[in-house]
């Protein structure tokens, strides 16, 4: 299918006009793409109405009012390039100087504070550099040699930012990078002719080149534009840019013609792909097998257990297991959110579409006893919803694994939830837990319920059909539900809270708020009123 | 001990801190108060000192020490690029339209000339983003209007963003709500009923774990006008004991101990 490409553009007046972009748009046309230049300080955006009309939105603008529009597109779904966030990062050069630090490139001392004044001590060892925080092409950079120059500097929104001056060797030198490949541009600076712009090309040594490659690595992207100044022989790099001109690019429509439409390609598989979600199976099967080997390896030998707070255990096993489904997820997805029981939760996945919720051992008492129904339980929640679960119990060699509107495999064989509908003949999994603090007593010896550990082995049983149903009393967290909820749903079952709801994921609190009911869809209305019964009884009993 | 850093803004209503230290260092917390504006900040040597951290102040720099210390791995609440997303009108209002939440109609563009055909339907209020106190707020009532209203530019002379929406004529009331862990706080007596609700889902959408959220009454009808994801301002002892709360259920989810902090200035 043609690939529909949308650019954010910036007008500019007609003297500064560089006719990259404009040889882009034909070359992307020629190939057959559907190309949209939007200006949208132009337009007049209804924001409630706002929807992604094409596969990639290339974010070409520095305006904020684009950045905006980027951000409220790929809220909604968009395919972004450069990706959002990284652009939002890069128009913050606090940020990016502290990125690009921590990723080892050599950036010059920085400072920010309120009051330009109280930088003034710092200029008894040199110049410094003062910047609008979130500016960019060079505007509003001055240097300052004299305590008198920070006189009342307050900067942009009261924020004085400023770098310590290196005195360039000579000009300076612009770098950019095109999908990998490195082109070095000599520019002096600043630039008053289109001429001075397409400046000089020079050959990028090694480790100019290395430099230029951690930037990227820094911020996950292979399209960009770095500025570097050569003082005294060291590099220091003064500037990045997500999307620059490209201008002294040799061929540089032609370059950026050939990554767009790839990207755009991209961007089309993935939205293809989206469902029956191939890959991220793909993926979270053999993640769970890798951590279920690491299950397996810990078992039945003595182990260190730490209690978190609130008395749970957790172990080198949970640990491990966790290392390797986290890191395994983030290199294959690092767009998607994870939220595993055993990760710091810093609640930056409350935003986002996609994510990976993790319980890297599920039944950790069972497992410490020398159970055999601990599980590794890797789901994905989409928009809140349960989309994909994979639950591997590497004690009994079973592996189920499905995704909405691809069906659940048992070791690779198609299953289906149980079509049973009579609750006397069903086979129902309780926790072991609730069963052993009271549940046994209160059960109708009418009902045939085996005790199981771990929610989401139980759950992930009702969806190969080895199990009818399976229910708690107790509210349980999404890292132990989310994968067998999924699993439930793809095979034809039903999953609900107690009083008949969906549950949610990927919400504030880890903890579902009452008990869950899963079966085939002939048995869950009756063994949701015989739940609900027996919830009730538990109440009076309180 | 567990240890807690308070962003704070230079001047704020005592209140709500003062409720959440207390009731924090009564539990054995340490908390630290942390006004970013007094020094000079070195963000190349700023590391997390603290288990968590909580954002109580909209300033750029505390922000901008908010991102890093994200960036370097604290546990920073709000989450920065939560309040990044809140704190923009065009992308608030596209989370929320795409949350079915009610949201008055919105529009976005550089120029005000281009709104003159919507105000032709009724009055529209625009607003620069970020506005800088207040400052080319107006309220476009005519077509006339919204061609005079022309184009803002910041002090590069680039266009701002300029952010519309339709002016509710019939509200009959206006009021905030205070969100804390899913929780509406009091007093929301009177309110209508479907605005806790309403709040939460606000709150939720946009990924915050607190949050002001403002409303518009009009005749049976609510419509959400803002969400603040720094609501210390309009906070009181409730917010303060409510924040507290939020940090310990938290604290059980910390990141292990991490290096010292450095401030140089």
């Amino acid at each position: 299918m043609t690939p529909r490409i949308g650019f954010l553009l910036a007008r500019h007046p007609a003297g500064r006009k560089s006719p990259i972009m404009p040889e882009v748009f034909a070359q992307l046309r020629a190939r057959g793409a559907t190309v949209e230049a939007r200006y949208p300080e132009e337009e007049v955006v209804d924001l409630s109405r706002l929807e992604p009309a094409h596969d990639l939105t290339v974010l070409k603008s520095g305006g904020d009012l684009a950045l905006s529009l980027a951000g409220a597109l790929a809220s909604r779904g968009a395919t972004v390039l450069n990706p959002y966030a990284v652009a939002a990062a890069l128009r913050d050069k606090i940020l990016t100087t502290r990125r690009l630090q921590a990723a080892g490139v050599p950036v010059p001392e920085t400072w920010v504070t309120a009051d330009g004044e109280a930088l003034a001590p710092l200029l008894a060892n040199g110049p410094l550099v003062v910047k609008p925080y979130r500016g960019s092409q060079g505007r509003g950079v001055r240097v300052v040699r004299e305590a008198s120059g920070l006189v009342g500097e307050r900067g942009e929104g009261n924020l004085v930012f400023a770098q310590r001056f290196h005195q360039p060797d000579g000009v300076d030198r612009k770098i950019y990078c095109i999908g990998g490949e490195v082109f070095g541009v000599l520019r002096a600076w600043p630039p008053q002719t289109y001429e001075d712009k397409l400046g000089e090309p020079f050959p990028v040594a090694p480790e100019m080149r290395a430099i230029v490659q951690r930037c990227g690595e820094a911020f996950g992207i292979d399209l960009f534009g770095v500025d570097i100044v050569i003082s005294e022989g060291r590099p220091w790099v003064v500037d990045m840019q997500a999307f620059p001109g490209f201008k002294g690019v040799p061929e540089a429509a032609h370059r950026l013609a050939d990554y767009l439409w790839a990207a755009a390609g991209r961007a089309q598989a993935a939205a293809s792909s989206r469902t029956p979600y191939t890959r991220e199976l793909e993926v979270a099967t053999q993640l769970a097998r890798d951590a279920g080997e690491v299950l397996r390896r810990h078992h039945g030998r003595p182990l260190d257990i730490a209690r978190k707070l609130g008395g749970e255990p957790v172990t080198r096993a949970d640990l491990e297991s966790n290392a390797v489904i986290v890191d395994g997820l983030r290199r294959a997805f690092p767009d998607d959110a994870i939220y595993s029981e055993e990760s710091p939760d810093t609640g930056e996945r409350l935003g986002r579409r996609r994510v990976w919720i993790v319980d890297p051992l599920d039944a950790t008492s069972n497992y410490l006893d020398g159970g055999d129904e601990a599980v590794v339980s890797i789901g994905l929640a989409v928009d809140g919803r349960p989309a994909l679960g994979v639950v591997c119990n590497p004690f009994r060699d079973e592996l189920v694994a499905g995704a909405d509107g691809v069906g659940v495999t048992l070791n690779g064989r198609p299953v289906l939830v149980s079509a049973c509908g009579d609750l006397a003949r069903a086979r129902l999994h309780v926790s072991r837990k609730e069963w052993g603090r009271g549940l046994r007593e209160r059960m109708p010896e009418a009902l045939p319920v085996e005790p199981v550990a771990s929610m989401a082995y139980k759950l992930a049983r009702v969806a190969a059909g080895l199990a009818d149903g399976a229910f708690s009393l107790k509210p349980r967290k999404e890292w132990g539900t989310c994968a067998g909820a999924a699993l439930v749903r793809a095979a034809g079952g039903r999953v609900t809270l107690l009083d008949g709801s969906e549950p949610g994921f990927n919400r504030i609190e880890p903890r579902q708020p009452m008990g869950m009911v899963a079966a085939g869809p002939a048995l869950h209305p009756a063994l949701l009123e015989a739940v609900r019964a027996l919830e009730q009884e538990q109440e009076a009993l309180r | 001990m567990n240890s807690l850093g308070l962003l704070l803004p230079e001047a704020f209503t005592p209140g709500t801190v003062g409720a959440l230290t207390t009731a924090l260092r009564a539990d054995g917390w340490r908390v630290q108060e942390i006004r970013p504006q007094a020094r000079a900040m070195d963000p190349t040597r700023l590391l997390p000192a603290h288990d968590l951290y909580l954002l109580l102040s909209s300033s750029p720099l505390a922000l901008a020490m908010a991102g890093v210390l994200t960036a370097r791995g604290a546990m920073v609440l709000n989450p920065h690029p939560a309040v990044i997303r809140a704190r923009d009108p065009i992308v608030r209002t596209t989370v929320l339209a795409a949350a079915a939440l009610p949201v008055p109609p919105s529009w976005t563009t550089g120029q005000g000339a281009a709104l003159a055909p919507l105000v032709t339907a009724g009055p529209l209020r625009v607003e620069p983003h970020p506005t800088a106190d207040g400052a080319d707020v107006a309220e476009l009532r005519d077509p006339a209007a919204a061609r005079a209203y022309g184009a803002i530019r910041d002090r590069f002379g680039l266009p701002v963003p300029l952010v519309a929406t339709r002016t509710m004529t019939r509200a009959i009331g206006r009021f905030w709500l205070e969100v804390v862990g899913g929780v509406v706080l009091p007093p929301f007596i009177g309110r209508p009923g479907p605005a806790a609700g309403l709040a939460v889902a606000a709150t939720a959408a946009l990924g915050l774990l607190f949050a002001g959220v403002g409303f518009a009454e009009t005749a049976g009808r609510l419509v959400i006008t803002g969400v603040d994801p720094v609501p210390l301002v309009v906070g009181g002892a409730d917010l303060g004991a409510a924040l507290a709360g939020l940090v310990r259920r938290r604290a059980g989810r910390l990141a292990p101990p991490t290096p010292a902090y450095e401030e140089v200035g």
